[in-house]
């Protein structure tokens, strides 16, 4: 046969299956690995024992077949092999949680009903043990008629012989590739039986002594129902708090690197239009958005540790009242948490939601949650216009300020999700019913693959987007030049000064100026453009020595207190990027809810602005 | 499978008066309650759709004759619970929990 015979990777949610994925694939992967559960199938290729290449699918975790939710829909299609282009996998690994056995069996006996060649791997056997647990290795794998693997996926125990049995499966099933599978969708009496089947077996080769002791007695603390929610609330407040505060020795760096690179070619170069363009155009551009990587990764190092630990399931299960009171449940905080670092991660993680209008209403206040992207542009005006005064003596006026801008966000969330839900389509929300996993240690290189893998897909975005955009802009606001006997700014005779005078109408009753509009249009490419735009279109005529600070001086210039706070209460419901849009438009597979979106949270940021304007104007009056 | 009648008012159970014929359900239990599950009953006023439901809860275990065991609730309400099925810890709110009748070990 020549084409690479292609092997899944099944198994209940949590069970260590991705780690196991990266270990046996190294670094031969494809696709996204993104924070939280994995949720869309990834690919990778491994080399067996006897030089056989074979790739490898991971499939996002599922308790059956019968797809409950988008998710578990891209499992059962990738092992059925209902995917237009793509063909069944020729064989299955199943992977088990050593400490939670008794539902992967009934998962066992529905793939077997599918007849493809099937390996079990025993995931955490060293856990198990430690818990009191006892597999009859030999007897399960009589019982089960298939082969049966211990392993240990984060020590790496277990693999030779794990890669071993591929290859004697590769050589003995060869043949029946081509087989179409049948699947029937088992009844509830079926899935009835098989339970009492599962439960035999379950009964006969293992012996437990039952105890969820460490898990328990952490859930004791942090399930309990006062503590528990003030830990919550300590955890998110110290996740808020390190991304602020650790990131500003690591920002600082960065920002003394783009400067030392601006004095060198200030020294270097005559000043010229290319000077010009790579000064202003590229490295301020670029740095304004580089400046603000160690603050995203430090976010998502959070969350990927609230993932990886267990905690998130908790999270899930201490807010589902509140959720609730909107018509959603505890599962759907987890994709929005995901939105904080960005909306498009978040999106993906839509798909275990259950129910239809749920995962929708989820997808679109999502972006309401303040993603990375946004920092920049709060933290810009803020430093800029909120005096470094202390409130009470404990808090920043200026982190208050940022954490009411956070808050606002999330009201409107629940507000947008309370009307969707419970007044236009009448739901209460979808029965919360979510397996609580054991708590697991963090791994420290699954984790660090996971944020270096961020911080590439984040320069790559820079390098692609934004660079090219920020070229656009400089040119755009170069030319045409003005005329000889100009008196304003060169800048008002280029193309963009004429957008950004054409456009500024709209924007002049919120109290922009028509700098700020043309940066606003770019921001939908991407927000972190934003700054960078604002930087050139502001700085053609300066030139920068400093990003941050002439920034910062001109707008405390050019902007009015009003103008500062109205662009702060824009940037809560900004409309959206288009990353998100094309997103939105991909996981709802429709045009209709992308436009909805961007509709509604132009109207929302419109009227949010616009009162904010006014109302400071008021004030200060 | 025994179908009990059902009434729109949700019998609340009395934990200390438990005489044979009255219908525990897992939703009105007190934490701490430990006991097995007799049968998955169908009630008003689920967000979805019964059959579905019922192939959920079987999959998380909730089947006849699996152990239970009320781990945790939350603040409000003591809503929803964390339930101990087997050696499964399960989230569900109580008012899903309705749907599974129980009976003490």
């Amino acid at each position: 046969m020549l084409s690479i015979p292609k092997i899944a990777l099944v198994g209940c949610p949590n069970c260590g299956k991705s780690t196991l994925f990266n270990v046996l694939t190294s670094n031969h992967q494809e696709t996204a690995n993104y924070p939280g559960v994995t949720v869309d199938s990834k690919i990778g290729s491994l080399i067996t024992p006897q030089g056989k290449t074979v790739n490898l699918l991971d499939l996002p975790g599922t308790y059956s077949l019968n797809g409950h939710s988008p998710d578990e829909i891209i499992t059962r299609d990738n092992i059925l092999g209902l995917f237009d282009n793509e063909i069944a996998p020729v064989a299955l690994i199943c992977v088990a949680d050593a400490t939670n056995m008794r539902m992967i069996f009934r998962l066992i006996l529905e793939l077997q009903a599918i007849n493809r060649p099937l390996i079990l791997a025993i995931n955490m056997t060293d856990i198990a043990k430690r818990h009191g647990y006892n597999i009859d290795i030999n007897r399960l794998s009589i019982e089960l008629g298939i082969p049966v693997i211990p392993i240990i996926a984060v020590r790496k125990v277990g693999i030779t012989s794990l890669l071993t049995e591929i290859d004697r499966l590769i050589e003995s099933n060869l043949t029946n590739t081509f087989d179409r599978i049948i699947w029937e969708k088992p009844t509830n009496q079926e899935i009835r039986n098989s339970y009492k089947k599962a439960t035999y077996i379950f009964n006969t080769c293992i012996f437990s002594s039952n105890d969820k002791y460490l898990t328990m007695q952490i859930d004791r603390i942090l399930l309990h129902p006062v503590f528990g929610i003030v830990i919550l609330l300590g955890s998110f407040f110290f996740i808020f708090q390190a991304v602020f505060t650790w990131s500003a020795l690591l920002i600082n760096g960065i920002k003394t690197i783009f400067n030392l690179i601006i004095t060198q070619i200030q020294c270097m170069m005559l000043d010229c239009l290319l000077r010009s363009l790579i000064i202003d155009g590229l490295i301020a551009g670029v740095g304004n958005v580089v400046v603000f990587l160690p603050q995203i990764l430090i976010l998502f190092l959070f969350i990927i540790l609230l993932e990886d630990t267990g905690y998130m399931a908790r999270v899930a299960f201490i807010l589902d009242r509140l959720m609730g009171s909107v018509g959603l449940n505890g599962r759907s905080f987890i994709p929005l948490l995901s939105s904080f670092a960005c909306t498009i991660p978040g999106m993906l993680a839509t798909r275990t939601i259950k129910n239809q209008k749920d995962r929708l209403t989820t997808i679109l206040i999502a972006p309401l949650m303040t993603c990375s992207a946004r920092i920049p542009v709060y933290t810009m005006i803020i430093s800029t216009f909120v005096p470094q005064k202390n409130f009470i003596g404990i808090f920043s006026l200026q982190g208050l300020i940022m954490f009411a801008l956070y808050a606002i966000g999330i009201i409107f969330a629940l507000i947008v999700a309370l009307i969707m839900k419970r007044l236009i389509w009448h739901q209460t929300s979808e029965p919360f019913l979510m397996e609580m996993p054991n708590y697991k240690c963090p791994q420290f290189k699954k984790i660090a693959l996971s944020l270096w893998y961020r911080a590439t897909i984040f320069l790559l975005h820079i390098g692609k987007t934004i660079l090219v955009t920020m070229i656009l802009i400089w040119f755009l606001s170069s030319f045409p030049s003005a005329p000889q006997n100009a008196t304003e700014p060169s800048i008002n005779y280029s193309i963009i000064g004429m957008i950004g005078h054409l456009i500024h109408p709209i924007f002049a009753p919120i109290g922009f100026s028509w700098q700020i509009t043309v940066a606003l249009i770019f921001g939908i490419v991407a927000r972190e453009v934003v700054i960078g735009a604002l930087g050139t279109i502001y700085a053609l005529d300066i030139t920068s020595k400093n990003i941050d600070t002439t920034l910062q001086s001109i707008l405390a210039t050019y902007w009015s207190l009003p103008t500062a706070f109205a662009l702060l209460a824009w940037y809560v419901f900004a409309p959206q990027c288009i990353s998100t849009i094309a997103m939105i438009k991909h996981e709802t597979h429709s045009l209709r809810w992308p436009i909805f979106l961007f509709i509604y949270t132009f109207v929302l940021a419109y009227m949010a602005a616009f009162l904010t304007f006014h109302i400071t104007t008021l004030i200060i009056k | 499978m025994k179908i009990y009648p059902m009434s729109t008012n949700i019998i609340c159970s009395n934990l200390l008066n438990n005489s044979k014929d009255q219908i525990i359900r897992l939703g009105n239990c007190k934490k701490g309650w430990s006991g097995i599950v007799s049968n998955l009953t169908f009630i008003e006023g689920l967000n979805i759709d019964w059959y579905e439901f019922e192939e959920r809860l079987l999959e998380m275990g909730f089947i006849e004759n699996a152990e239970v065991k009320i781990l945790y609730e939350g603040l409000i309400k003591h809503d929803p619970i964390a339930v101990l099925v087997n050696e499964t810890i399960v989230a569900i709110r109580r008012s899903d929990a309705l749907t599974i009748i129980v009976r003490p070990l």
